[in-house]
């Protein structure tokens, strides 16, 4: 079986080659369309090749060491429907788009990319486990911006952003759920695994809604659908027949995936079967709210692209109602499930198909404005002949595709409904009724608006369609009456699928049996929702209502996303900086800090030295001073020493002084004797001359002088004598 | 099992040898000096992975020279984790070095670039093969501090600002992790590299030098808060000294902080005293710091900084969260982000080269007129998104693994807002080079030609080639050789 599996590879690799030489081949146009041609369908035989070689069979094929799970291709019976789903309809819109692409710039980038979304496509319906599910997820993700945003002007530039945004956050909810399952059964293998998951670290609730979120971005689920009506509309038209038709279909795939078989356990405990029962549950709401909010902004929309960009989430709203319905059913939910299966399988074909008459309406126009256009029926009468049909089928006409699928959504509902008694699910089919009619109602819109009346807006250009286009849109049309016109063949081929899911083949057959499509019963529960849908067209005309818009702040996106991620994005800007800033301006303080700490240190420094350069200065000054009084006290010796020095003359001559006095005292007691003794020998002498005793006549001014100054130098040496020895 | 070879050192003496060489040589022939900074690292590089077979046979290699620079002496060590590493630091520096030979000459004194290059080289390759922590700190202070050349290669103020910047925390890493290894060595009387960790008691000064390394290795790695130096140094450096930089001497911190995490303290010791949560702590605020300030960036070197910090986040939020699965993400990102960073750096700089526009604003138009340089860009851009199967996707997957092992969901959130983030930085850029270049309002003119020279071309190439390929080899070596690295640091324990 070897070679065998190696089949699997084909539709994989074969368009990652072919856009390699697409690549290569940019220079001649004409082989370029050949490769690309022949390189989808040489895919597509590949993939129904695969389809037909092993209807039962499970492929395995492992290789690649990328983490502790290599890439896997096991692909069940569900995954091999819709991989040759969508490698048809790649083929139908490629041969399409060579012809719509025609005169548009940077064709090999779309062929290319064309190519490479188609692999990452195929990938996620063959892949054996969810990692590889997510690689070629993430590769379909990115390889599509390019078709996307293929005109490159404002409007879709913005619209890729928000593609992509989205794409990517809804890829890492994915990663998530995946890292979740992993992590709690060891094992990213699309098996059951709730009684793993039951009881563990994880809750399967949390798991379930992270997978919803993820898979639900790329399904459209309200309120995560906002990519959509942005995205669609700028979109070439066969990309939008793509992204609606096929790439939508990979989050309804995971998502049934995840519900059937990932959360389902093969002996289910009555603990464990309420777990997938009450996410069902949730998921009928969701998807009723899904389906209304798609009709009635469908209803309002002016473009048509736009409007079916509603009308697509509004459809796969109605899928999710099935798959939410076979959920809650669990293994009986072998109807609801088909039903899931099949209306994907319808949407799939007929809103791709819706597309690409819109894209040749344009093709002729330019316009897609529902207030310019008009009349187009007599232009393109064969475009208005296959819109048609696709439009009455997507309402649901007996003998076309859309009948037989949504009469199982309504069989499934009423299944969902007895199955617990639940009050509340009682009410699912008014509402749903009610989504029909306004399905219809927009329907009409919009065939009314594009090919009755008349044409308003400018005169229509000449360009010819070509053959190949009406050949796809005829091939389409032709596809839709025969699956209408053996719906009940379809169904069988779409149980099938059911094959390794929760379902129970035995249930199922039973209830598919009990369908009845081909009854007045069915004819009338078609024919009210129609009637009454023509009532709210014309109601809405009358009143104008489809020409109002929607307010802009109502949207979710004004209410939840643009505050969300502009208040995301303003908290990293504004904060997350600021605290950044704050970071390194501490670091930048804490220098300038350390800086002015070492300034300070450094002025006290100065001052100490300046404390001591004054201390010097008060010392020197105090040094001189005491110099000063030294010199003083030493002069004052020395006048001191002076006079004492003086002293000794002084003295000497007061000596003589003294000493002449005496002399002289001596020299007159001489005389006088003398004298005396010459008068008494004399005669005795009678006049005694008095002897010359002291006489004060006789102490001279100068010795009186030299006697105070001797007394005032003693005074002093004793004054300076006392002062020293103390 | 443990073997001797002294050619353990011949990858570090080789380089640390031709430095000298080159700049001797320098002065005659420039062709001369280019050849021999490109064989110093190709030498350097074939020395590392002729072990090959040995590291895969489970042999861990030592060569010991207890009697050079005694009491400690000097040894080499080379098991899974530093065999890894070797490899990639000098492979990715064999290709930064070429691209350099081409791109160097616009500009000056490349006879002082080329040496110290590679003498950062020899101080590297010597970090990642020492055997005690003693090594470590020289050949980690000789790393640090011939960096500093190539930081302020241009001279000009903001380099010079920057490299103070770079130079000042450089040394209080060095005090910081001086302090540590002396408290280690006080409480366990050795300092060399032991499976298990060494003997040391949970105390204060040992948690005082475990504050000690996170502090060193922080600053080398650029965890937050320690990260300031690392968007002023890559900016201004010249684009293959900011490769270098970027792509591997921040692994070098996170290096360390492995060994001294599981090889120092021990396992057993950081899940007993908890040390761990502070280093979960800073990693997680680095991751959104580092990311969200990316977005804020206009010019691309330092987005890429910024960048770099988030990513460096992931690494040590491998580390911290001591679980297996988490460190082989770590291991893993230490290669991947070697890789991814080193090509969007390398990228930068040859548009930079080419045009001079570094302002992410001017790069509208850019993929049409430099394709090549342009598709690395991308890839390694996505690769860091973590788109599958590029590297970038393993380690987020590995590490998100991890922080669930270790009952965390908040750190996997963390990890994918990361993703989200780096997607809304980087996509812009791919964006304006690629796409949207009809709108009037964004017309620029651009280059006509490529007009980068092979020798720049190549490296990235090989890089970026390495990047997406790697992960779809039957046998992926890098991812191996982080399973056995993390798993034989964690055998030890049991």
């Amino acid at each position: 079986m070897y070679s065998l599996d190696l089949l699997l590879l084909l539709p994989i690799l074969l368009p990652l080659f072919g856009a390699g030489l697409v690549f290569l081949s940019r220079a001649r146009k004409r082989v370029q369309d050949a490769l690309v041609v022949g390189t989808v369908l040489l895919t597509f035989a590949g993939t129904a090749a695969i389809y037909l070689l092993n209807p039962e069979h499970r492929l395995q094929l492992v290789f690649f060491h990328l983490v502790d799970y290599g890439l896997s291709f096991r692909p069940t019976n569900l995954g091999i429907l819709f991989a040759l789903l969508s490698a048809g309809l790649w083929a139908l819109i490629t041969i399409y788009a060579i012809s719509y692409m025609r005169h548009s710039h940077s064709q090999t980038r779309f062929s290319s990319f064309l190519l490479v979304s188609l692999s990452g496509c195929l990938g996620v319906f063959l892949a054996g486990d969810y990692f590889t599910l997510f690689l070629f997820f993430e590769i379909m993700t990115f390889a599509a911006y390019p078709l996307v945003i293929h005109d490159e002007d404002d409007e879709a530039m913005r619209a890729g952003d928000s593609y992509l945004y989205m794409g990517v956050a809804g890829g890492l909810v994915l990663l998530l759920g995946i890292l979740m399952l992993v992590w709690s059964t060891g094992t990213a293998d699309i098996v059951p695994a709730l009684d793993m998951l039951q009881g563990g670290a994880i809750s399967p609730y949390v798991v379930a809604l992270v997978f919803l979120i993820g898979f639900g971005v790329k399904a459209g689920l309200v309120p995560l659908h906002v990519w959509i009506p942005h995205t669609y509309p700028v979109a070439p038209a066969p990309a939008t027949a793509l992204l609606s038709g096929v790439m939508g279909k990979t989050g309804f795939y995971g998502i049934l995936s995840v519900l059937t078989v990932t959360l389902s356990s093969p002996l289910p405990s009555k603990s464990i079967a309420a777990i997938p029962m009450n996410i069902g549950f949730a998921l009928i709401w969701v998807a009723l709210l899904t389906i209304l909010c798609g009709a009635v902004m469908a209803l309002l929309q002016k473009n048509v692209k736009r409007l079916l960009a509603y009308s697509s989430i509004s459809q796969m709203g109605y899928v999710m109602l099935a798959v939410g319905c076979a959920a809650y059913l669990g293994a009986k939910g072998g109807l609801p499930y088909t039903a899931a299966v099949f209306h994907a399988f319808n949407h799939a074909v007929f809103k791709a198909g819706l597309f690409l008459m819109m894209g040749s309406v344009y093709m002729r126009t330019q316009s897609l404005d529902l207030g310019k256009l008009g009349g187009m029926a007599k232009v393109l009468p064969f475009t208005a002949l296959t819109t048609l049909v696709a439009t009455l089928a997507v309402i649901g006409v007996p003998g076309l595709s859309g009948f037989g699928s949504k009469k199982l959504v309504q069989y499934g509902i009423e299944k969902a409904a007895a199955y617990h008694g639940e009050q509340v699910l009682t009410w699912i089919a008014p509402l749903f009724i009610l989504g029909s009619a306004l399905t219809a109602a927009y329907l009409i819109k919009l065939y009314y608006g594009v090919f009755l009346g008349k044409y308003r807006g400018q005169p229509v250009s000449g360009a010819k369609e070509g053959v190949t286009i009406p050949a796809v849109l005829g091939l389409v049309a032709a596809s839709i009456v025969a699956v209408g016109l053996f719906p009940e063949r379809m169904m069988g081929l779409m149980s099938r699928s059911a094959a390794g899911t929760v379902v129970n083949f035995g249930v199922m057959t039973e209830q598919l049996a009990t369908v009845k499509l081909w009854t007045v019963s069915s004819y009338t529960a078609v024919a009210v929702p129609v009637a009454i849908g023509v009532l709210i067209f014309f109601a809405a005309r009358h009143f104008k209502f489809g020409a109002g818009t929607v307010p802009w702040w109502l949207s979710v996106e004004a209410l939840i996303y643009r505050p969300v991620t502009q208040g995301f994005l303003r908290f990293c800007c504004r904060y997350v900086t600021r605290v950044e800033g704050g970071i390194c301006d501490l670091y930048d303080r804490s220098g300038s800090v350390s800086h002015s700490v070492l300034r300070r240190v450094r002025k006290l420094d100065d001052m100490l030295d300046e404390g001591y350069e004054a201390s010097q200065r008060t010392t020197t000054l105090v040094v001189e001073q005491a110099r000063g009084l030294e010199h003083g006290i030493e002069e004052a010796y020395a006048r001191v020493g002076h006079q004492v020095a003086t002293l000794p003359t002084g003295a000497a001559s007061v000596e003589g002084e003294i000493t002449a006095v005496y002399t002289r005292v001596g020299q007159a007691a001489v005389d006088t004797t003398r004298r005396l003794r010459n008068e008494a020998a004399s005669d005795n002498h009678a006049t005694e001359q008095q002897p010359e005793v002291w006489n004060p006549q006789n102490v001279t001014l100068g010795s009186l002088v030299v006697a105070a100054v001797m007394f005032v130098v003693l005074v002093v040496l004793y004054a300076v004598g006392i002062r020293v020895l103390r | 099992m443990q073997a001797t070879s002294y050619a353990l050192t011949l990858p570090v003496m080789v380089p640390l040898l031709l430095a000298v060489v080159i700049y001797a040589v320098g002065q005659r022939s420039w062709q001369l000096r280019n050849g021999l900074s490109v064989a110093a690292a190709l030498s350097s590089f074939l020395l590392v992975v002729q072990h090959y077979r040995t590291i895969m046979a489970d042999v861990t290699l030592v060569a010991e020279f207890p009697e050079l620079l005694p009491p400690l002496g000097v040894s080499f060590r080379m098991d899974h984790l530093g065999f890894l590493v070797a490899a990639v630091v000098s492979f990715v520096w064999l290709l930064v070095t070429i691209y350099s030979t081409a791109y160097m000459v616009k500009e000056h004194a490349k006879n002082r670039y080329y040496p110290f290059s590679v003498l950062t080289l020899a101080g590297a390759m010597g970090v990642v093969l020492s055997g005690d922590l003693f090594t470590f700190f020289l050949f980690f202070e000789m790393m640090s501090l011939s960096a500093y050349v190539l930081v302020i290669h241009e001279e000009t103020a903001a380099a010079m600002r920057a490299g103070y910047r770079y130079l000042i925390l450089t040394i209080i890493g060095g005090l910081a992790l001086l302090f540590s290894i002396i408290a280690v060595f006080h409480q366990a009387g050795g300092v060399t590299f032991t499976p298990g960790g060494l003997p040391l008691e949970a105390d204060g000064l040992a948690f005082f030098a475990y504050l000690g390394f996170l502090i060193g290795f922080g600053i080398k790695a650029g965890m937050v808060p320690l990260h300031v130096w690392l968007p002023e140094a890559h900016p201004v450096a010249p684009s293959p000294a900011s490769a270098l930089l970027s792509g591997l001497m921040l692994k070098i911190g996170a290096f360390g902080l492995i060994r001294v995490v599981f090889q120092v303290f021990g396992l057993e010791m950081m899940e007993a005293t908890k040390w761990n949560d502070l280093l979960i702590l800073l990693a997680a605020i680095t991751i959104f710091l580092g990311s969200a300030v990316a977005i804020t960036q206009d010019d691309i070197k330092r987005r890429l900084a910024y960048s770099s910090v988030g990513q460096m986040g992931y690494i040590l939020l491998g580390i911290g969260l001591l679980q297996e699965r988490a460190l082989i993400g770590a291991i893993f990102h230490i290669f991947a982000h070697a890789f991814m960073k080193s090509s969007l750096f390398l990228a930068a700089g040859a548009i930079i080269y080419n045009t001079g526009k570094r302002k992410v604003s001017d790069w509208v138009g850019m993929g049409r007129s430099m394709l090549i340089t342009m598709s690395v860009f991308t890839v390694a851009a996505l690769s860091m998104v973590g788109v599958p199967p590029l590297v970038g996707f393993v380690s987020k997957w590995e590490l998100a693994l991890g922080a669930l092992d270790a009952g965390s969901v908040a750190f996997v959130i963390l990890l994918l807002l990361s993703s989200l983030m780096n997607f809304i930085y980087y996509f812009p850029l791919i964006q304006n080079a690629f796409f949207g270049e009809g709108l009037a309002h964004t017309a620029q003119a651009q280059p006509k030609r490529e007009n980068v020279p092979l020798a720049m071309l190549v490296p990235m190439v090989v890089l970026a080639a390495v990047i997406l390929i790697i992960d779809l080899l039957p046998y992926n070596i890098a991812l191996e050789l982080a399973e056995r690295a993390a798993h034989s640091l964690f055998l030890t324990v049991k």
